[in-house]
C-alpha cells in the first residue's frame, strides 16, 4: 500500500470524524509510518466505533491495548488509555492501514463501554485488558479472567503501581 | 462429520450434559486447557482456558533495555523466533527513524522465511500425528533438520538466534559450508530421493548450498502431497470439519493461515510491505473450503511460496554492510508511539510500543497471532464430535506459549 | 473421478512410503558418532567494525590475557539472564603463630581438633547454598601437611586451585563458618571478624592459642587486569544469545561450538574463568563403544566405511 495514498485517505477520515463528532475528538496523531491515533472522549467511543464500521468498513480488530499513564516522565496523568487497533479487510483503500482508536478512563474508576457488540473479535482482547489493567467494560458478554491464575489477588499486574517482587528499582 | 449431520442426531438431544477438562497436559503442543461440555460424544460448548504458560513478557519488557528485550521476546514462539522479534525490531527502527542496510533486509527475509518453513513443517508433522499418520511426522522432522542447519549457519543457534537487532542483523551469512555438512546432506539426499546428488558434489559456497537445500526441499514437498494431503485418511478426517465462514473469519479477527484458509486474501507482506518483500515476487495462497483441510493446504502452499522467496532473496541479495554502526547493547530511542506488524509463521504479529525517551520501553503490547486465533476455538468447537476436537484445534496452528506470552 | 480418485488416494500414500523401505537408513549413533552439522567456528564480535562473525553460539571462551575486568559482559547479561558474574580468585589459608605451631607439632589435642574441624568443614559440601551464589564447585585439596613459614608464623594452604567467587566473605560463610560455630561451642572465642569483598578472615582464640582463617585474593599477574577480576558463567541460566560477546570491547570473550554442557548438579554448571579459558576438547567420535556386541560393532565400522 502506497504510504502517500494512505495518508490522504487517513486525513480524509480524520476530517470526517472531526466534522461528525466535533469536540469529542480530543487528539489526533497521523504518522503513517508509526501510528495513526485518534483520541475520543469515552462517552462517544461507541458511536465513533459504530460509525467507523458502517461508513468506513473498519471491521477487523488487531488488538486492544491499555497503557497506564501515571508514570510518564513528560506529562504524567491520572488515567488509563485504552487503544483499539482496528483495520479493514473489506475496503481496499484502508487494507494496510491500522487505525488506533483510543480513549481515556480514570485510574480510580476505570469503566468504559464495551465494543464487543460492534467488533466481535475484541472479546478476548477486552478480557485480557480487564484482568491485566483492571478496566471494566460495560456490556461485555463474558467478562472473566483469561490468563491470570484464579488465586491472583494482587493489583492488576500491568499497572505501573504493581512492582514485580525482587525487581524494585 | 458436517455440522448439519451432527445436528440431525436426534438421539443426543436432551441427554445429560457432562463438563470436563481437555488438558492442560498437552492437548497438542503446550499447556492449554479446553473446558468441554458434551452430550454423548458431541461437544456442545467449549471454553478455552489459556494462561498455564504465562510469563509476563509485556511486564518484563518494561524492566529490560531496548536490545536486551530481544532474547526473551523470541521465547514465546521458539520455532518462529524471527517472526516474533521482527515486529519489535521494525517498531524500534521506526521510532528511531533509521533504515537497515539493503543486505540486512534480504538476510532478514531469508531468516524469517526459513523459520516459517520450519514452523509449518512442525505444524504439518504434528497434524500427521493427530490424524493417525506417523510417517508424516518423521518426514517433516527429517527434512526440517537441513533448514534448521541453514538458520544455524547464519544465526549460530538452532532455534533461538537473537539475530535481528534494530538497525540490521547481527552478523553476515557465512561464506562456506562445513565439509561435514555437505557430506551429510549428500547422504540424506541419497536416502530420501534414492539417487545421487546431481553433479556428484554438493556446492561448498553458502549461497549455492542454500539453493541446493531449497531445491531438495521443493522436491520433497511434492512428495508430501500424495503422502498426506491427498491421502484418503487425511481427507476423511479434515474435510468439512471446523468450518469457519469468510465473514466470521473477518469479524472474529483471526489471522494467518486460518484467515487465508477461509478465502480472505490478506497477508502483511503484501498489505503493508516491509524490508525486502516489495522487491520479491510471490503469491498469497488462499483456499475457499473454509475447513481444516483448507487451512492445512494453505500452510502447505505457503511453504512452497517461502521456498520461492528464499531463492529470489538469495539471488537478489546485494553485497555491503549488514548493520548500522551503533552501540551493540545500549541504545536510546526517542519518545513516541508506534504500531508495527510483520507476518510471523502463524499469522500477523503486531507490536505496539510506547517510548518515553529512556533506555527502556514504557509499554510494549504484543498482539501475537495465536492470541488472536484463540477466539476461533469456542466458535469452531461446537456441535462436533470429541474425536474432531484435536484436528480442529491443531488446524488453527495454535501455540499456547505464544498466546499466553 | 469417483472410484479412480478413491483408489489413487488410497494407493499413492502406500506407494510413496514403500519406496523408502529399500533405501539406506540414516540413524546416527550419538554420542558415539558425532552429529556432523555444526559450524566449527564460534560466534565472535569485532568491536571496531561493530559486526559479528557467523558461528555457533555454544559455550564461551575467555581470553584472560585480553580481559580487563571491566564488567561490560556482566552489565549486558544483567538484563537478559543474569548468568555472568565478575569473580576474583581466592586462596583459603590457616595462619598460626609460632607458639601455636609448636603445640601443633606436639599434637596438643585442642589445636589439632580445631584444625581438623576447619579442614573437614572446608572439604564438605556446604550445608546451605546462598541464593545466586557462585562459589566454584571444582577445587582440589592440597596436602595439608605442607606448612609454609611466613613472617611471624606459619600458614597452611587449603586449596590447590583458586576458588572463584564474587565476594570473599561468601567463601567464609559457606565453607568455614560451620566449623567456627562448632568451635565456639567447644570454648573457642571469636576474636576478630573481617568481611570484605576482596579479603575476609576469622580469628579464633582459646587460652593462649590464636588460629586465623584467611581468605585472600590471588593476584593473577595480568598487566591489563590489575584487580584480577574475571567473568564466571552460570550455564544453568545462560540463554546463549551472545550479547555478552557483543558487549566486550576487547574481544576477550568468544563463543565456541561446544554445546554438550551437562552436569549432575547445578553447581557444576558454574564455569569459572579458568575453565572458560580452556579450549573445549575436540568433539570427536568417541569410537566404537566396547559394551556393544560384535555384530553391532561390525555394523558401525562398516557404516562409517560406506559413508
Amino acid at each position: 500500500m502506497n504510504l502517500s495514498v494512505a495518508e490522504d485517505v487517513l486525513n480524509k477520515l480524520v476530517d470526517d470524524l472531526r466534522e461528525k463528532f466535533g469536540d469529542k475528538v480530543l487528539e489526533v496523531i497521523v504518522e503513517p509510518k508509526k501510528i495513526v491515533k485518534i483520541l475520543i472522549a469515552p462517552d462517544r467511543i461507541k458511536d465513533v466505533a459504530q460509525y467507523l464500521k458502517s461508513e468506513w468498513g473498519m471491521d477487523y480488530v488487531k488488538g486492544v491495548t491499555s497503557v497506564d499513564l501515571s508514570r510518564l516522565p513528560s506529562k504524567a496523568q491520572d488515567g488509563l488509555e485504552v487503544i483499539y487497533h482496528v483495520s479493514s479487510l473489506s475496503s481496499d483503500v484502508l487494507r494496510g492501514v491500522t487505525l488506533s482508536l483510543s480513549t481515556k478512563v480514570s485510574l480510580s474508576n476505570p469503566i468504559m463501554p464495551s465494543l464487543v457488540n460492534i467488533w466481535k473479535g475484541a472479546e478476548m482482547h477486552e478480557r485480557e485488558v480487564y484482568e491485566m489493567l483492571g478496566v471494566s467494560f460495560e456490556g461485555h458478554p463474558d467478562l472473566r479472567r483469561l490468563i491470570l491464575p484464579e488465586f491472583w489477588s494482587d493489583k492488576p499486574p500491568l499497572r505501573k503501581e504493581y512492582v514485580v517482587p525482587g525487581r524494585e528499582r | 462429520m458436517a455440522r448439519e449431520e451432527v445436528k440431525s442426531l436426534e438421539v443426543y438431544e436432551g441427554g445429560p450434559a457432562l463438563t470436563f477438562s481437555m488438558g492442560p497436559q498437552h492437548p497438542g503442543t503446550g499447556h492449554f486447557r479446553m473446558i468441554l461440555t458434551v452430550v454423548g460424544d458431541v461437544v456442545v460448548r467449549c471454553d478455552p482456558d489459556p494462561g498455564f504458560v504465562h510469563r509476563g513478557e509485556e511486564k518484563m519488557c518494561e524492566y529490560k533495555t531496548w536490545i536486551t528485550n530481544i532474547p526473551h521476546l523470541e521465547r514465546p514462539a521458539i520455532l518462529d523466533s524471527a517472526g516474533m522479534t521482527y515486529p519489535y525490531v521494525l517498531a524500534v527502527e521506526r521510532l528511531m527513524g533509521v533504515e537497515p542496510p539493503e543486505r540486512a533486509k534480504y538476510l532478514r527475509v531469508i531468516m524469517a522465511e526459513l523459520q516459517r518453513i520450519c514452523s509449518h513443517l512442525y505444524w504439518l508433522g504434528l497434524m500427521g500425528v493427530f490424524a493417525g499418520h506417523a510417517t508424516m511426522y518423521m518426514w517433516c522432522f527429517g527434512d526440517r533438520e537441513y533448514l534448521v542447519d541453514l538458520t544455524q549457519l547464519i544465526g549460530g543457534q538452532r532455534i533461538t538466534h537473537s539475530y535481528f537487532v534494530p538497525g540490521g542483523v547481527r552478523n553476515d551469512a557465512p561464506v562456506n559450508v562445513p565439509k561435514e555438512l555437505m557430506k551429510d546432506f549428500r547422504r540424506y539426499y541419497r536416502m530420501m530421493l534414492g539417487k545421487d546428488y546431481p553433479g556428484g558434489e554438493v556446492p561448498e559456497d553458502f549461497r549455492k548450498y542454500a539453493l541446493a537445500v531449497c531445491d531438495f526441499f521443493d522436491t520433497r514437498l511434492d512428495e508430501y502431497y500424495p503422502m498426506l494431503l491427498d491421502s484418503s485418511i487425511f481427507i476423511y478426517r479434515t474435510k468439512s470439519i471446523g468450518v469457519l465462514k469468510k465473514e466470521d473469519a473477518v469479524s472474529l479477527g483471526v489471522v494467518g493461515p486460518v484467515l487465508r484458509g477461509s478465502g480472505v486474501k490478506s497477508d502483511t507482506r503484501i498489505d503493508e510491505p516491509y524490508d525486502a518483500y516489495p522487491y520479491i515476487k510471490f503469491n498469497v495462497p488462499t483456499m475457499e473450503g473454509c475447513d481444516s483441510y483448507s487451512r492445512m493446504m494453505v500452510g502447505y502452499y505457503e511453504m512452497k511460496e517461502s521456498v520461492r522467496i528464499i531463492k529470489q532473496a538469495i539471488e537478489q541479495m546485494p553485497e555491503g554492510p549488514v548493520k548500522l554502526k551503533q552501540h551493540p547493547v545500549t541504545i536510546r530511542v526517542p519518545a513516541g508511539e508506534v504500531f508495527a506488524s510483520a507476518e510471523a509463521a502463524r499469522g500477523q504479529c503486531s507490536i505496539y510500543i510506547r517510548s518515553d525517551g529512556t533506555d527502556r520501553p514504557y509499554r510494549v503490547k504484543i498482539c501475537s497471532p495465536s492470541f488472536r486465533n484463540i477466539i476461533a476455538i469456542p466458535h469452531l468447537i461446537r456441535e462436533v464430535r470429541i474425536a474432531d476436537v484435536p484436528i480442529i484445534y491443531w488446524s488453527l496452528n495454535y501455540w499456547p506459549v505464544e498466546c499466553d506470552r | 473421478m469417483g472410484i479412480a480418485q478413491g483408489v489413487k488416494r488410497t494407493l499413492m500414500p502406500i506407494y510413496s512410503g514403500l519406496k523408502h523401505v529399500f533405501l539406506k537408513p540414516y540413524t546416527v549413533k550419538w554420542p558415539y558418532e558425532k552429529v556432523p552439522n555444526l559450524p566449527d567456528e564460534g560466534y565472535r564480535f569485532d568491536p571496531k567494525a561493530g559486526i559479528g562473525y557467523p558461528g555457533s553460539k555454544g559455550r564461551h571462551m575467555l581470553y584472560m590475557e585480553k580481559c580487563t575486568g571491566c564488567g561490560s559482559c556482566d552489565l549486558a547479561c544483567q538484563n537478559i539472564a543474569e548468568a555472568i558474574t565478575m569473580t576474583y580468585g581466592f586462596d583459603v589459608v590457616i595462619v598460626m603463630d609460632e607458639k601455636c605451631y609448636e603445640h601443633f607439632k606436639a599434637s596438643t589435642p585442642e589445636i589439632v581438633g580445631a584444625l581438623d574441624a576447619i579442614v573437614s568443614s572446608f572439604s564438605a559440601e556446604p550445608s546451605y547454598i546462598q541464593y545466586n551464589s557462585l562459589s566454584s564447585f571444582f577445587w582440589t585439596p592440597t596436602d595439608i601437611r605442607q606448612v609454609i613459614k611466613i613472617e611471624g608464623g606459619y600458614e597452611i594452604k587449603l586449596n590447590l586451585e583458586p576458588i572463584f567467587d564474587a565476594r570473599a566473605v561468601e567463601i567464609l560463610y559457606q565453607k568455614v563458618y560451620t566449623a567456627v560455630e562448632k568451635l565456639r561451642t567447644a570454648g573457642w572465642e571469636l576474636r576478630k571478624h573481617e568481611a570484605a569483598t576482596e579479603s575476609a578472615s576469622v580469628e579464633l582464640s582459646k587460652h593462649d592459642f590464636t588460629v586465623k582463617v584467611l581468605v585472600r585474593k590471588i593476584d593473577m599477574g595480568y598487566k591489563q587486569n590489575k584487580r584480577s577480576l574475571f567473568p564466571s558463567v552460570d550455564y544453568g541460566r545462560c540463554v546463549m544469545c551472545g550479547f555478552c560477546v557483543d558487549a566486550c570491547p576487547f574481544q576477550a570473550l568468544e563463543m565456541t561450538s561446544e554445546f554438550e554442557i551437562s552436569a549432575i548438579s547445578r553447581r557444576e554448571l558454574v564455569y569459572t574463568p579458568n575453565m572458560l579459558a580452556k579450549r573445549p576438547e575436540e568433539l570427536n567420535v568417541t569410537g566404537v563403544p566396547p559394551e556393544l556386541n560384535v555384530i553391532e560393532r561390525t555394523r558401525m565400522v562398516f557404516r562409517r566405511l560406506v559413508w
